[in-house]
């Protein structure tokens, strides 16, 4: 476990947050590999709280961590509401949802709703590092009034040739958009097929959103023969099917057993460590040789635990139409910056 | 009819010559073989990437009075008429302030660097003399073309195929000039190609019945890099002297002319929307499409 303060919360959306965290001790700086998550907890009238995961916003060339959240469930509307220098626990880092920038070397990066956070760590990384793989991000949202890390990645974008950014938007799209970028719909087989012009072998699709989300684009790539070892998934599970506050209160911190709160807190977060231990230390301290995290691709492609706080997202259904340009011998006239 | 289709290298980019008409002859031919001459005789002459050009050793007579070509006289002509009608937007002494800014390498064959400037002056254009036969510029002042020659160079073509020609497009590293009509007798259709990812569409011009349409693209996200931790771009803002910052990603411009679209569209980027809204006004421009950094578009044709 780590002491970290909360240094400040800015509000993305109406409903999604960064919450910037600093390590009590200056000199500290966490290790850890762009995708992964923490689990965080707060102290709250002098007791440890239950922890939740959240990934990883920040890079980490930075001492500080920035996590994004949506704030919908108990936990997140609690510590929404902390003030800068309330105490904060963090564990970790854990989770296999890295680069390995040896051999995802064509990246799609599909993300639902706040399922987001853990590729703008990677962007981040990436762009500092200087980027060099192309990666294309196709990112569900429901409606453009209402993204999280627009800003971040709209700079990510405009530094970085090598990534593009295509919007899938469920509902509403702010008139004067972009309409290459940002398309109505769902993510569909046809986008799959224009992004990798059907050669999709070529590519490493990660995949970071609700259940439906991921589940639809895992049957998307399925029908398309794409091997198990080129898809990365990470699901996170909304707040509101871990419980109520009242439930939670219950389950974990007892009123009258401090001592057993603490202990089942503590026990429960050894074996929950040791878990994530005993599937990822030999894959983290492989990593820690190099400066780029590592993947194993071949096992990649199962579900990892919850990660990010949000509570539903759209269910891709339908077929979107957008069609990449036909390639012909003939050079249509276009201008184009050069 | 029939299409005829070639692509050169030139400008630091491709080149692209498509003539449609009845019927393929030898004298199209001879047609299209005399403009790949006339691209490249131009980039020898004008190149500050050649050490021997004219612009290069301009250059290196900076404080001396130079006999200059007629050509080139024409160019800086050129160069003081768009500095005022930019609002000095566009200032061929901007080339130190590129180069300090990290522009100092061919973009297309990073090993040839032009002769490095880095550290003149940067001058308004009242500094420019411009006799009979001969140009003179400050010492310890140089001047580029770049923002200029490719719109330049367009015109040039076009003049020599109009009454040699009558339905053809050209583009130069991505600005183009268009007239008469495509292989199915409609007007040309010229796609503008996404700043970010030029594979994508996003929208089009439709070029004018029996008049030249030049369009040009500028955008701050192409020719770019780091140079001492700091990200460059290859629009200088001569008002601060550094990479531009805009808000808008890319400018293109619609006119009659391939020079005020490509000056235009890079002096939109410096300038901002209210500058393209005056001078669509005033007639210089007919149209423009603006594509920003928040993703928005502004068309106005």
């Amino acid at each position: 476990m780590n002491d970290y303060v909360l240094k400040n919360i800015y509000w993305m959306t109406k409903d999604s947050a960064q919450m910037v965290l600093s390590p009590r001790d200056p000199s500290f700086k966490m290790q850890f590999f762009p995708g992964q998550y923490i689990a965080l907890g707060f102290e709250k009238s002098g007791r440890p709280s239950p922890v939740r995961c959240f990934s990883i916003a920040s890079s980490p060339n930075n001492s500080e961590i920035t996590i994004g959240m949506r704030v919908a469930g108990s936990f997140t509307k609690t510590i929404s509401k902390l003030n800068g220098g309330d105490k904060l626990f963090v564990y970790g880092p854990f989770g296999n949802f890295v680069i390995d920038e040896e051999v995802d070397n064509n990246i799609i990066m599909f993300a639902g709703g706040i399922g987001i956070t853990p590729y703008i760590s990677m962007l981040n990384y990436l762009a500092e590092e200087g980027l060099k793989a192309p990666v294309t991000l196709v990112y569900g949202v429901r409606s453009t009034d209402n993204i999280p890390f627009y800003k971040e990645l709209s700079e990510l974008e405009s530094n970085n040739k090598f990534l593009r950014i295509f919007y899938v938007v469920a509902e509403n799209i702010a008139p004067n958009l972009n309409p290459v970028k940002f398309i109505k719909g769902f993510v569909s087989g046809q986008m799959v097929d224009n992004l990798t012009a059907k050669q999709y072998n070529p590519f490493t699709y990660f995949i970071c959103g609700p259940k439906g989300f991921k589940d639809n684009l895992l049957n998307i790539l399925s029908e398309r023969n794409v091997p198990d070892g080129n898809i990365i998934t990470e699901e996170f599970t909304p707040s509101t099917q871990l419980g109520t506050d009242a439930e939670q209160e219950k389950k974990i911190i007892p009123k009258y057993t401090y001592g057993a709160s603490v202990l089942t807190f503590v026990l429960g977060t050894i074996f929950f460590m040791a878990i994530d231990l005993v599937r990822y230390v030999p894959k983290i301290t492989n990593a820690q040789t190099t400066s780029v995290p590592l993947n194993q691709k071949n096992d990649s492609s199962s579900t990892v635990t919850p990660t990010t706080d949000d509570s539903s997202y759209i269910q891709p259904t339908q077929q979107n139409t957008n069609t990449a340009p036909q390639q012909t011998n003939y050079q249509a006239p276009t201008t184009r910056a050069s | 009819m029939i299409r005829i289709q070639k692509e050169l290298d030139c400008f630091g980019s491709k080149a692209l010559i498509t003539i449609v008409q009845k019927r393929d002859n030898t004298q199209v031919h001879q047609i299209i073989e005399k403009i790949i001459v006339m691209v490249e005789e131009f980039e020898n002459h004008f190149s500050r990437f050649k050490k021997n050009s004219e612009l290069t050793q301009f250059n290196i007579n900076a404080g001396k009075r130079v006999k200059v070509s007629e050509e080139f006289k024409n160019l800086l002509e050129n160069c003081v008429k768009l500095y005022r009608e930019t609002g000095s937007a566009f200032n061929p002494f901007i080339l130190p302030s590129l180069q300090k800014a990290g522009y100092d390498k061919s973009w297309v064959n990073p090993t040839i660097e032009s002769d490095e400037f880095e550290d003149s002056d940067v001058v308004n254009i009242d500094q420019l003399t411009i006799g009979e036969d001969w140009a003179e510029i400050p010492i310890n002042t140089a001047i580029d073309l770049g923002g200029i020659g490719k719109g330049y160079m367009l015109d040039k073509i076009s003049k020599f195929l109009n009454g040699n020609i009558e339905n053809y497009w050209i583009s130069l590293g991505g600005d183009l000039i268009c007239r008469g009509k495509d292989i199915n007798g409609q007007p040309w259709n010229i796609a503008v190609a996404d700043a970010i990812d030029d594979r994508n569409v996003i929208d089009s011009f439709e070029s004018s019945q029996n008049k030249v349409t030049a369009i040009a693209t500028s955008s701050t996200f192409k020719r770019r890099g780091f140079k001492n931790n700091k990200s460059w771009n290859h629009i200088i803002n001569p008002a601060t002297l550094e990479p531009v910052k805009s808000k808008i990603l890319s400018a293109t411009v619609v006119s009659s002319s391939g020079m005020t679209s490509d000056v235009m569209a890079k002096s939109i980027i410096i300038n901002g929307q209210d500058f393209a809204e005056k001078i669509k006004a005033s007639g210089t421009i007919s149209a423009y499409l603006l594509q920003n950094n928040d993703n928005t578009i502004r068309i106005e044709k």
